[in-house]
């Protein structure tokens, strides 16, 4: 029998094997970090690889199973995205601006897969400050496409996916502002979920527009993505906009199935601009469900095609006013030799944030400007409330949506990066998700000629990740069988 | 045609220094984009309200309870410049 | 060609909460600088504000106390500007649904009354503090004061002189003072006015322009910084100059003002809604609530002191000055039933011994009910005025109440004849020669043997009592 190549696992499957003390938890660490140091010179997943603290917790977390007080995630060995707050851990968020901030304190989010036992591998690469859906932003290095290096991983959350479709970590925590979990999810052929805005604390994730950002898992099956969500989410006393939710465990609600399911298509999802492949793919699992007795239907969203301007104007606006207190003085870069505040500022924030980050805060800048605000900015939230309400006379219909996660798979890198309108435009399948803080899960649902994989969108509604999770589960099980 | 985007203004506005061939590209880039936004200038939203809040509940708030504060060192700790357990700013220009 | 002031003021207060606005740092004065600050009030990244209720509350009730009209829904917006002593680089603040609206503050000068309207009340988190002592290049940053809870009062421009402001501002200070929201402290800077000025000539309607004047902290300068860019806007008119609008800096050492150079931009605030903050909703019956926990305000009690309870409006006005003046008084007045001597012995011992002593009249270590008894034994002749005065002060040195004292110290009244007879016949006795005088007809003996009872008896007998005993005993000697 060949020896068992442990980064191969899932983190069930991982957590049953350390249950029965079959394997290790500081062996399944230290076998991640060694492919970590074999692989990831080639993926670039990582920016910073804590294998010091890994270890550590390890340990810790084998001392817990042995005394069998270990839970789901005891031992498993994750990665966190790099915008996400550990205390001690540098934190860069991919930028210049952020190269030696070592955050005093830790997200509640990522303390929390850390109290339950987690091993946290290191911080993984991302577009500068999530802007992005590439991770050609970051101003560190670029992410490959674990399944043909060539390609961009998606984005912002790259590292969160390359790493976990290269079993380079049996999970990930990323970041979804505008498809940041589904999108990267849906490049790497692996399951992404955005939970509903609110349900995981946004403390210590490093804003980029807060009415949109939420963190979520990034894992290889969708019972894993349950199993972080189950412990990610609930109500935070230091986020004031984490709401109170009912104790359910997601992990359980998988395996529910979809007989009597009522699923509803936008019509509007279908429409031009959709690859081939991806259409019949999404199409391929409308008929599974339907073998699968759930009754699915096309029917009209006519807002969302404002959904991407929206999306630009308000997450632009956000951003510029988050962004706007790297000044050089608290925390981060600072540029030499500036006489005047006024010059520290304005030359920190050029010299320290990227091109695409400097767009975005311009952009977001001119929405919010006297004279400019109620035709941009107020204009987009009175969109959103239309979307939202769009959403919610679907969902007095169906039980979940279906959609293609993105229009194309995987691009090449540097193909798409000199044109960001592009690059905007690609973000048809995911803004509208965060605009109505509704709960989606990117799984993969085929894979095109180059066998490039295809990602399946299931958005639920508001605190439906249970709907969303079973759906998910349901096409996984009936694509692999 | 879109009207002519006051860069400068809001790249002062956004405190940012940008050098001449820089600005040229942005404002090639942003052009573009604001194109975009500008489609939603022309939807009749009708009396829609806007999203004050997306998660649509109301008064999350805390109790008025002191809780420790960190030591200055630590408040300090990420500043590349600092005097006399303090931040430090270079002059103001009024 | 006479000018006419139109005076719009807006005064930020912070509130006394235990906490911070938005983190669980405390609130409090001096210290070192930075040892007050979390990571949520540093502005690192990835931190979150979580609202205050209790700040709420107080914005609320300081809104109640000035007669506004409170919102049933509000939210908060975020003021961006950068700035060294705001480290997120924006404000957290309301715009455009504060939480009090139309409010109205009623000041009495030379014996009118004029209504002040107040615009609006709004809760805002307050900015860090710059020193730029003794350096040259730089300054320093601290931001212990970031995230305090700030109230700002915007009036309507209906002052129409520093006399007026001045009143205004003493009044809205005593109403928050009473609402228990601020300590209302200028001198620490818990309290500080903006004050917007304009002038126009006598007998015409049209304002003119206005000019603002940042950060006053205490009335005086307030009064005299009115009256000084009155006169000056007056001079630049006359002399046939423009009032330019712009913000100006007062330097209370010089009692003159100077132009800030205002960057172009500085008042594009780019307000939106802030997304980190859930708005409140309100029900009217939350409100009331609130209203009702509001203490009586001071003019309330004014009109009460100077009805019913019959004191001189200067008594009533000196004695709401303070809170705990004003709460005591009431108390004393109640259990005594005779308001007039509670106020007196307020102004005039209390306020003396606090003076004497340094001390304020919330630190008065005995409570209003203690007051009371005192007074009520000075009514019903158990101690008299004289020992009243000296129970008073032990008053403020133990913690025993007043019959304690007067008991243990031997204060108290020996109220029975027989008692005081024993006393005086003694007295009789030791001054034979005296009692042989006053028989022999010298009417004079009288006082000094009037003067050896009262002395022996230290105070504790009424005067009236020992005279007559001292008549009969000597009629008796007589007969
Ligand atoms: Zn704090």
């Amino acid at each position: 029998m060949a020896a068992l190549d442990m980064t191969k696992l899932t983190i069930k499957s991982a957590h049953d094997l350390l249950a029965k003390k079959e394997i290790g938890a500081v062996e399944l660490t230290e076998a991640f970090l060694d492919r970590i140091t074999a692989v990831d010179s080639d993926v670039c997943a990582y920016l910073t690889v804590c294998a010091e603290l890994a270890l550590k917790q390890a340990g810790e977390a084998q001392k817990a199973i042995d005394a069998g007080s270990g839970g789901m995630l005891c031992g498993i060995p994750v990665s966190i995205k790099d915008n996400i707050c550990i205390e001690g851990v540098r934190t860069t968020c991919a930028s210049k601006m952020l190269e030696n901030f070592i955050p005093p304190y830790t997200a509640t989010a990522a303390g929390r897969v850390m109290d339950a036992g987690a091993v946290v591998l290191g911080k993984v690469n991302m577009d500068e400050f999530a802007m992005g859906g590439s991770t050609e932003t970051s101003y560190y290095k670029k992410t490959k496409n674990p399944h043909d290096l060539s390609r961009v991983p998606g984005g912002s959350s790259g590292g969160s996916a390359a790493s976990v479709a290269a079993n380079l970590a049996l999970g990930s925590l990323g970041s979804d502002t505008g498809g940041s979990i589904r999108q990267p999810a849906a490049f790497c052929g692996v399951v992404g979920l955005k939970p509903t805005y609110g349900l995981v604390s946004r403390y210590g994730l490093v804003a980029f527009a807060s009415s949109l950002d939420q963190i979520g898992p990034v894992a290889k099956t969708v019972e894993d993505s349950a199993i972080l969500l189950d412990v990610i989410g609930g109500k935070d006393q230091y986020d004031g906009t984490s709401i109170e939710v009912p104790e359910t465990s997601y992990a359980a609600s998988v395996n529910a199935g979809v007989k009597g399911l009522k699923i509803g298509i936008p019509r509007q999802y279908l429409a031009s601009g959709l690859d081939e492949a991806v259409k019949s793919a999404v199409l391929n699992a409308v008929r599974e469900y339907e073998a699968l007795g759930a009754v699915a239907e096309e029917f009209d969203m006519p807002s969302l095609k404002h959904a991407v301007p929206a999306y630009y104007l308000i997450s632009s606006a956000e951003a510029s006013s988050n962004l706007s207190r790297y000044d050089g003085i608290k925390y981060g870069f600072r540029a030499d030799g500036c006489e005047s505040y006024g010059e520290l500022v304005s030359k920190t924030r050029a010299q320290g944030f990227g091109r695409e980050v400097k767009r975005r805060i311009l952009l977001g800048t001119y929405a919010l400007a006297s004279g400019y605000y109620d035709a941009y900015y107020k204009k987009a939230l009175q969109i959103r409330t239309l979307i939202r309400r769009e959403f919610e006379r679907a969902f007095e219909k169906y039980d979940v949506l279906i959609s293609p996660t993105t229009p194309t798979t995987a691009y090449k890198i540097g193909e798409n990066i000199q044109n960001p309108l592009t690059m905007y435009l690609a973000d048809i399948y995911t803004v509208a998700v965060n605009i109505a803080g509704l709960p989606a899960i990117s799984v993969p649902c085929g894979a095109d000629e180059n066998k490039l994989p295809i990602g399946l969108s299931v958005i639920g509604r508001p605190f439906g990740e249970a709907d969303i999770l079973k759906t998910a589960a349901a096409l996984e099980r009936a694509l692999c069988g | 045609m879109t009207e002519k985007i006051p860069l400068q203004y809001i790249a002062d506005l956004s405190c940012l220094a940008l050098e001449e061939d820089e600005k040229k590209a942005l404002a090639a880039d942003m052009a573009d984009i604001i194109a975009l936004m500008d489609t939603i200038k022309d939807i009749d939203v009708g009396d829609a309200p806007i999203t004050e809040h997306i998660s649509g509940v109301r008064n999350i708030m805390r109790d008025d309870a002191v809780s420790g504060s960190m030591a200055a060192e630590k408040v300090l700790s990420n500043a590349s410049v600092r005097l006399e357990g303090c931040f430090v700013v270079p002059k103001l220009m009024e | 060609m006479p000018y006419l002031p139109t005076i719009g003021l807006e005064i930020h207060v912070e509130l006394s909460t235990g906490s911070k606005l938005f983190c669980g740092c405390p609130v409090s004065f001096g210290g070192e600088p930075n040892s007050r600050c979390c990571p949520v009030c540093t502005s690192v990244p990835g931190t979150l504000p979580v609202l205050n209720r209790a700040a709420v509350q107080y914005a609320i009730k300081a809104g109640l106390a000035l007669n506004c009209e409170i919102g049933l829904f509000s939210k908060f917006d975020r003021k961006n500007y950068f700035y060294p002593d705001l480290p997120k680089a924006y404000q957290i603040s309301q715009f455009d649904l504060p939480f009090c609206l139309d409010g109205y503050v009623d000041i009495e000068l030379n014996g009118e009354q004029k209504r002040i309207r107040i615009e609006r009340i709004h809760l805002e988190e307050d900015a860090g503090k710059l020193v730029h002592d003794g350096l040259d290049k730089y300054s320093l940053a601290d931001y212990n004061r970031c995230g305090v809870p700030l109230i700002e009062i915007v009036t309507k421009p209906d002052i129409a002189s520093a006399q007026e402001a001045k009143a205004f501002v003493e009044k809205v200070r005593l109403c928050l003072l009473y609402a228990g929201v601020s300590d209302c402290k200028m001198e620490e800077g818990s309290m500080r006015v903006d004050v917007n000025t304009s002038v126009r000539p006598v007998g015409t309607d049209e304002l003119g322009t206005r000019t603002e004047m940042k950060n006053l902290n205490s009335i005086r300068s307030i009064v005299r910084c009115i009256e000084s860019e009155t006169a000056r806007q007056a001079s630049v008119l006359d002399s046939g100059g423009r009032v330019v609008q712009e913000t100006r800096r007062w330097d209370d050492n010089k009692g003159e003002s100077r132009a800030m150079r205002s960057k172009e931009n500085a008042h594009d605030y780019r307000y939106f809604p802030e997304p980190d903050i859930i708005p409140a909703e309100f029900t009217q019956e939350q409100i009331e609530a609130l209203r009702a926990s509001l203490p009586k305000m001071p003019h309330e009690r004014y009109l009460e002191y100077t009805g019913k309870m019959g004191l001189p409006g200067s008594d009533a006005n000196q004695i709401l000055e303070s809170v705990a003046l004003a709460d005591i008084f009431e108390d004393a007045a109640a259990i005594s039933a005779n308001p007039r001597t509670s106020a007196s012995l307020i102004i005039v011992e209390i306020l003396r011994r606090l003076n004497d002593m340094g001390l304020s009249p919330e630190q008065i270590p005995f409570d209003g009910a203690a007051l009371g008894k005192l007074v009520k034994m000075m009514d019903e002749r158990q101690i008299t005025a004289n020992n009243a005065k000296k129970v008073l002060t032990l008053m403020f040195e133990t913690k025993d109440s007043p019959d304690k004292i007067a008991k243990d110290n031997g204060f108290a009244v020996i109220s029975d004849v027989a008692g005081i007879k024993s006393v005086v016949s003694d007295i009789l006795k030791q001054n034979e020669k005296a009692v042989g005088e006053y028989l022999a007809g010298n009417a004079k003996t009288f006082g000094f043997l009037m003067g050896q009872c009262v002395g022996a008896l230290s105070g504790r007998a009424d005067p009236q009592v020992v005279r007559a005993v001292l008549q009969e005993l000597l009629q008796k000697g007589q007969d």
